[in-house]
């Protein structure tokens, strides 16, 4: 791929708008040996990607897998099961129900868990303090009971773009910091290979 | 069998706690919210799931699609935000901040200001996006909730051209 094109998708990069082909297409450029001076101190980064989903089981791993199981199955051979034993019909329903009961009581202490903020008067879910015709909204704040500072859906919304374009920006700044921090580094790389 | 069911029900009723705890909002930045909410020093901005839902039904003209998808998943926002001894309010902020729950995501420190981002988490959707500044004039602490698009998020300010401290400051004087 050409370089200008591997920069191109590198600026994606730090910004974190690369799809999964394209960060493919990184990973495979930085796998060559020769790369450009200044891309050099960006390649850790995408060997680490790949050498990360490389790792496999050592040599020996399934041997000592089976040694320990039957290590472990000679070791209970005296107790309740042994090996090569057919569950029986009996055993299996038990084993089902108690983990059908399980499910069931996890579910139901959910569902309560849920429904008790419901229940009382929340987050405009209604009681005194509801949205109705402009009335204010009792917002249920942990520890104190928050009312909505706004009335005007408008008015709300001009706030929270507001919000989210500040909270934009200052994330940007942080991606433009990264960036400059690499170039920082890339130019310290040059200086010691003298590339 | 007594012990069984004595078992049985000390289960349940621990089962039923924990889900209740799970679901509880007491939460520190809550508890900080609490503290402060009614205090004179601190500009409170809060817009509840409720507010949320009556803005999807106001006209959305002159609204990016970025914009309009990111403000359609959040839940719910909380702004505090004060000049009066910022310092203070940060420290005890980030002391109250659980960082097994709160991840850091980011920290931006510059000449004006620094800013703190912490998310928190579920699999890999972000619930709750926290922004804690500090500057010489004043302390905000902003909490987004809802399914937060980081990549969305930071498109924003590129789609309106905005770059800069500005807005920032617009927002505290609100």
């Amino acid at each position: 791929m050409e370089q200008s094109k591997i920069r191109a998708l590198l600026d994606k990069y730090w910004k974190a708008e690369t799809s999964v082909e394209e960060e493919r297409a990184l990973a495979e450029f930085f796998r060559q040996p020769e790369i450009p001076g200044d891309l050099e101190p960006v390649r850790g980064l995408f060997q680490w990607r790949e050498e990360e989903a490389e790792l496999r089981p050592g040599a020996g791993f399934d041997r000592r897998m089976l040694e320990r199981i039957e290590g472990m199955e000679s070791e209970g051979g005296g107790g309740e099961r042994v090996r090569g034993e057919v569950m029986s019909v009996g055993m299996v329903v038990r084993g089902f129900s108690i983990r059908f009961a399980a499910a069931a009581a996890i579910i139901l202490c959910l569902g309560i868990g849920l429904l008790i903020p419901m229940i009382s008067p929340g987050p405009g879910q209604g009681g005194p303090g509801s949205a109705g015709g402009g009335v204010p909204v009792a917002e249920v704040a942990p520890a104190a009971a928050v009312k909505d500072t706004y009335t005007d859906p408008n008015k709300a919304l001009a706030v929270v773009r507001r919000a989210l374009l500040v909270a934009s920006v200052r994330l940007n700044e942080g991606n433009h910091i990264t960036q400059r921090n690499i170039t920082r580094l890339h130019d310290s790389w040059q200086a010691v290979t003298g590339d | 069998m007594n012990l069984i069911k004595l078992r049985t029900w000390g289960l349940l009723l621990s089962l039923l706690l924990a889900g209740r705890t799970g679901f509880a909002q007491d939460d520190a930045i809550g508890k900080f919210f609490g503290k402060y909410v009614d205090d004179d020093r601190f500009t409170v901005v809060s817009i509840s799931p409720k507010m949320f839902r009556l803005m999807s039904k106001i006209r959305w003209d002159s609204v990016s699609s970025d914009l309009k998808e990111t403000v359609g998943k959040l839940q719910s926002l909380r702004i505090l935000s004060t000049s009066a001894t910022p310092m203070t309010f940060y420290k005890e902020a980030l002391e109250k901040i659980d960082r097994k729950e709160y991840e850091e995501l980011i920290t931006v420190r510059s000449k004006q200001d620094n800013v703190h981002f912490m998310v928190k988490e579920s699999g890999n959707t972000i619930h709750e996006l926290l922004m804690i500044s500090v500057g010489d004039d004043g302390f905000t602490l902003v909490s987004f909730v809802g399914d937060i698009d980081l990549d969305k998020l930071a498109r924003l300010s590129a789609d309106m051209g905005i770059k800069g401290m500005e807005n920032l400051k617009d927002v505290k004087r609100k």
